[in-house]
């Protein structure tokens, strides 16, 4: 090396530094990771079976890089910014750039509604509980026209990595005013993306409202803090105080929003509340979950002093009831009990939500051990941040416990805890992040002592920040593409499907084994769908029988299918070769074949 | 509230009434965001008096959609 090209380097380093040199190391061995990776080699662990040590070296890399910057001083958030960044890459951007085409059959179902929108200008009744809350379908139909498609198609591959990225500004606000210290906050936005395995970030509805959701809370804990002459006084310490703390939750005074403090002038705080009442009017029509999430969300506010008008909260009770009353009367119509037949049924809520998911081959088990086990780590270290942080209020813990009476209310079609994790996690990843570097200071003070490192100083903090970090990511970058083996689909798949849909007539039906297929993306409304099983209770015999009496003109059976049955239905390896033989004959003939997928045509017009 | 008396009471349940019902209440919500952010002085009565009404309001949406589910679904 000359001397110039030394000291060249030598500059960079000293303006970059080495952690920012390990994320760049990470983004290079991400790309070889990616280059080197073979889609048709997918095991049953899903995406994290096709790459190599080059993407675990790489997200050690990173998250080292990550932890060293984060106990710097003084802290550098640019730097901050561009690690997490790359880390977003690694956790959702990887299966977008492994697999062929976007996987999870939900978005392809949703880029044919928004087709439909798109094509009609409005919802098409019957057809999807979804099709009731249409805003986010209708705003992607105006974003197709305006880049000039006819589809959805396009904006669905690299769409979670673009709506994790968006998450991230609303994450730092959220941070930067929840009154954890700078350096838990930066911790708890990675500890968020890196326990996130809850993979609801395809296109969606839900993707886009979680979003409007962070907004409205970042903008909340940025407008208003707690006022903290409303401390009640006459208990000077101890249990009495925060007894009486406990107490004053309930106050009059409190629940009308008296005990906030704003920083914003008048103007401001008028032009946000207008803003946040658009929103969340925008998030009334578009999904079913998130304005109940975020009423809950907003008196856990408003009782922990961290907003100031309740107006905002009533607001979005109303728009959440008005539209499921006026908008959505078409899915309630004729199934009330879909929505009212399980409120108060807690044990039974949580019990769809966790036993009925329990199964599976032993790899299936194993992605679902884990997922259950990185959110129970991530739920006792954030236990452990409440017990020794100490704060100006008790938001934090407040917004981790709201979203619980969700599924209390309602088992959401057994996603509901899903989702309660989804809403708690950016707040449960600040206080798990307090666990290791807690706040010292505030009203309330911590109900365990501090934790002396004496001299070792910051070494051992920085690497529990690393270790904890890379492990999460780890056990994510696993359990986050566990079901990639029979959600994510090849060309031929993609082929399959629209060589049908180009030989199909309106009213013919398509069956599949299981709906785990690239489907429903163009020509809704005219040409049915039939799924044979939705779960893995039935066995091949009578999936055969029912595929056969539903008389659909079309069976398409394919690889991710194949892969469902053996991971999820318990069928053996190889199972769906003699089921297509089963459905061959007098009934069935193949109308086209491809490596990954097979097209059956009813022989005769039943 | 017996099931006769809700079906009688369906034909008021109309979507316009409740949207009116829900429209009243936004407005006059938002009325007391504006007036509480801008530092508006209102009297103790007049104060009193919006909330009342407010929460008359919100009272007879909620039952009025509840009447419709009850007589629609």
């Amino acid at each position: 090396m000359t001397t110039l090209a030394r000291r060249a380097f030598a500059e960079i380093r000293t303006f970059v530094g080495l952690p920012v040199w390990l994320g760049v190391i990470g983004l290079g061995l991400w790309l070889v990771a990616v280059e080197q990776s073979n889609f048709e080699t997918m095991g049953a662990l899903g995406v994290i079976s096709v790459l190599n040590w080059t993407y675990f070296a790489g997200l050690a890399c990173v998250t080292s890089g990550f932890a060293a910057e984060l106990l710097r001083t003084p802290l550098r958030t640019s730097r901050l910014t561009l690690l997490v960044m790359i880390l977003v890459l690694y956790l959702f951007g990887t299966a977008s750039a492994v697999e062929p085409i976007a996987g999870v059959p939900t978005a392809w179902i949703h880029a044919g509604m928004v087709e439909y929108i798109f094509q009609h200008g409005q919802s098409l009744n019957n057809y999807a509980a979804e099709f009731s809350w249409p805003g986010a379908f209708s705003l992607a139909a105006v974003l197709v026209a305006f880049v000039g498609h006819t589809s959805a198609v396009i904006f669905l591959r690299w769409f979670p990595l673009v709506i994790e990225l968006l998450y991230l500004p609303p994450l730092i606000v959220i941070a930067r005013f929840s009154g954890v210290g700078r350096r838990a906050g930066w911790f708890g936005i990675a500890l968020c993306y890196a326990s996130n395995w809850i993979d609801q970030d395809y296109f969606s509805p839900q993707a886009l409202n979680f979003l409007f959701f962070l907004v409205v809370i970042a903008a909340i804990l940025a407008c208003w803090q707690p006022l903290r002459a409303a401390l009640p006084e006459r208990a000077a310490s101890g249990i009495r105080r925060r007894i009486a703390e406990a107490v004053a939750t309930f106050r009059p005074r409190r629940l009308a929003g008296y005990d906030t403090v704003s920083s914003w002038d008048s103007r401001t705080t008028l032009a946000v509340l207008g803003l946040l009442g658009l929103l969340v009017l925008a998030s009334a029509v578009s999904h079913q979950l998130t304005p109940y999430a975020l009423v809950l969300a907003l008196a856990a506010c408003l009782m922990s002093r961290q907003l100031g008008r309740p107006e905002l909260l009533v607001l979005t009770a109303l728009f959440a009831v008005g539209w499921l009353s006026l908008g959505a009367s078409n899915y309630w119509i004729g199934h009330l009990s879909l929505i009212f037949g399980s409120v108060g049924q807690v044990g039974a809520n949580y019990g769809s939500n966790v036993t009925a998911r329990v199964t599976g081959s032993s790899s299936h088990l194993l992605v679902v051990d884990v997922r259950i086990l990185l959110t129970a780590v991530i739920y006792l270290l954030a236990g452990v941040g409440f017990l020794r942080r100490a704060a100006n209020s008790r938001t934090l813990e407040m917004l981790v416990g709201a979203p619980f009476l969700l599924v209390a209310a309602q088992s959401y079609g057994g996603e509901g805890l899903l989702r309660v994790v989804l809403f708690g996690l950016p707040f449960a990843s600040l206080l798990a992040a307090s666990a290791i570097l807690p706040n010292r200071v505030g009203a309330s003070r911590p109900l365990l002592p501090r934790l002396r490192l004496g001299h070792y100083g910051r070494p051992p903090l920085r690497v529990a920040v690393a270790v904890l970090l890379f492990g999460c990511a780890i056990a994510t970058s696993i359990v986050r593409g566990g079901n990639d083996a029979y959600e994510s689909f090849s060309n031929a798949e993609l082929a399959a499907v629209n060589y049908t849909y180009d030989h199909s007539h309106p009213g013919q039906t398509i069956a599949l084994v299981a709906p785990f297929m690239p489907v429903a993306q163009r020509d809704v409304g005219s040409v049915e769908l039939f799924y044979a099983a939705y779960d893995g209770g039935s066995t091949q015999a009578q999936i055969r029988s029912i595929l056969l009496d539903s008389h659909a003109q079309w069976i398409i059976l394919s690889q991710s299918q194949e892969a469902w049955g053996e991971l999820v239905a318990g069928f053996p390896k190889g199972w769906e070769v003699p089921f297509e033989s089963s459905l061959l004959g007098s009934k069935y003939h193949v109308a086209a074949v491809w490596p990954t997928a097979t097209v059956l045509e009813a022989t005769k017009a039943p | 509230m017996g099931s006769g008396v809700v079906a009688s009471l369906g034909s008021y349940a109309s979507p316009q009434a409740v949207f009116i019902s829900l429209a009243a209440s936004v407005l006059l919500l938002v009325l007391r965001a504006w007036s509480g952010t801008n530092g508006v002085v209102l009297s103790r009565l007049v104060g009193y008096l919006l909330v009342v009404v407010i929460a008359a309001l919100i009272a007879l949406f909620l039952a009025l959609v509840f009447i419709r589910f009850r007589t629609v679904a």
